[in-house]
């Protein structure tokens, strides 16, 4: 075997349009997965928030789910939805996203003032109007941090669901293990932590521009 | 103008009613506070009114009609109401939260602006807090723009619940005398609790003393309250400086009936 560099600088410079794809091919998953995420977790977690006793048994459910390794959770699905499926890929994803999804949406709906609540309530707000011009702005920012959270965890995981032929920059990684390649797997894994990164900021700045009180401080 | 007729609230898990059996008529243009001991009921009286909280039985009526047969929801947007911590929406503008009920109730943007600048130069508030977030404002300030808010869309009824409690003494006194002024020309028919007997002294035309399960131990004006308290719970509650209490009864209306009232204790 011919001794290769540790990066071959030269085999990225060849592959760039693939690199895009990929990278695209990653948001892409990630995007989904945390999307599906948060439209099965805001209403859940409002359940949650307005009855009480659902709160113990979803985060019974969701947990059990988030503690599944992903690689058997994969291979369980397998025969349901394909092998190499972006549907077997997203319900892995998807339910990764759940628990920390819905337990900081509660946490941000219970961290809402008392005192804001009750005097919006005393104005002649209806229930749902306290939930959407009320409540879920002022948790925002617990909201904010669990998007974050869900999907810096989801980038990292899409790079294993290169295993069903899916896998954005995971692809990279896994030709890199298969043919011994460092170059692959290093240009696969710092891709992907350089997204996480990059996305993680991005979250904040928008969650910056979404919640304006909050950097408003008494002069 | 509010009538409340044998109202009790029990709460779940309680034996003991928290109102019992209350009986209390408010006239129109009063301030009526309900002082008493904190546990005594006066504020769930207070919340029972805009049915923030539903009484077990007995009923309410505000201008003739009973509250019990409405909508809470709509209801509530006839009723101003002021709390403690004031209660600012600290995602909305000083604004934004002026306008809030007159938005629920769909008014249009020229009668807002119109109602809001007219709030405004009521409450004494400098324009160029509209823009501004509560966050950025002092207590003093944030209290009466919650007072703005709730007399937004004009109600004749307001319920207070210890509104100037959160602000330090000497703020508190400021915000008093001039709620006191403004009060002179808006006439609103207020609820207004406290546990404060010096300030339900200062603010009341009428003040209710409440003991436990809201039982009225006397509801009388001020004056009469200083002068012939009902009993001894409602002596040992004014306090045994009520002879220079009465003194700092400034209130003009009040002067004819406060010489009445001290020749009478002293014959």
């Amino acid at each position: 075997m011919k001794e290769q560099p540790f990066i071959r600088w030269d085999w990225i410079a060849d592959h760039t349009d693939e690199i895009w794809a990929r990278l695209l091919e990653h948001v892409q998953l990630t995007a989904l997965a945390v999307g599906i995420g948060l439209l099965i977790s805001l209403p859940l977690a409002v359940l949650a928030y307005r009855r009480r006793v659902f709160y113990p048994p979803l985060t019974w459910v969701t947990g059990i789910l988030y503690t599944i390794p992903s690689l058997a959770l994969f291979a369980i699905l397998v025969p349901y939805t394909g092998a190499t499926s972006r549907t077997t890929a997203e319900i892995g994803l998807v339910s990764y996203t759940l628990l920390i999804l819905i337990r900081n949406i509660v946490a941000g709906l219970d961290g809402v003032a008392a005192d804001v609540k009750e005097a919006a309530r005393g104005m002649g707000y209806s229930p749902n109007q306290l939930l959407l011009r009320v409540e879920i702005p002022l948790a925002l920012p617990a909201i904010a941090a669990g998007i974050r959270i869900a999907t810096v965890t989801t980038i990292g995981l899409v790079t294993i669901t290169a295993l069903l032929g899916q896998g954005g920059l995971g692809y990279f990684i896994l030709l890199g293990l298969n043919r011994v390649f460092t170059t692959a797997t290093m240009l696969g894994a710092v891709l992907s932590a350089l997204l996480a990164i990059l996305v993680d900021r991005l979250l904040i700045l928008a969650e910056q521009r979404l919640t304006p009180w909050s950097r408003a401080r008494a002069a | 103008m509010i009538s409340l007729r044998d109202v009790s609230k029990i709460f779940p898990g309680t034996r003991e009613p928290a109102v019992r059996d209350l009986t209390l008529d408010i006239s129109r243009g009063e301030v009526v506070v309900l002082v008493g001991p904190s546990g005594c009921g006066k504020t769930t009286t207070m919340k029972m009114i805009n049915r923030l909280i539903e009484p077990t039985s007995g009923s309410i009526e505000v201008d003739g009609a009973d509250v019990l047969a409405r909508d809470p929801v709509e209801l509530r947007r006839t009723i101003g109401y002021v709390i403690q911590n004031i209660g600012l929406m600290p995602h909305r503008t000083v604004a934004q939260n002026i306008e809030m009920v007159p938005r629920l109730v769909g008014w249009d943007r020229s009668k807002i602006d119109a109602r809001t600048a007219e709030l405004i130069e009521m409450l004494d508030l400098d324009p160029d807090l509209l823009p501004r977030y509560p966050s950025e404002l002092s207590g003093g300030q944030r209290q009466r723009v919650g007072v703005a808010r709730a007399l937004a869309t004009d109600p004749p009824v307001m319920l207070m619940d210890e509104p100037f409690g959160a602000v330090d003494p000497i703020v508190r006194e400021r915000l008093q005398d001039q709620f006191l002024d403004l009060q002179e020309r808006i006439r609103k028919t207020i609820v207004f609790v406290t546990h404060d007997i010096d300030e339900a002294i200062k603010m009341a035309d009428r003040i209710a003393i409440l003991n436990l399960g809201a039982r009225v131990e006397q509801y009388a004006t001020p004056a009469e309250i200083l002068s012939q308290p009902a009993n001894d719970f409602v002596r040992a509650f004014v306090g045994i400086d009520r002879g220079l209490k009465r003194l700092a009864l400034a209130r003009a209306s009040d002067v004819d009936e406060l010489i009445a009232a001290v020749r009478g204790d002293r014959k």
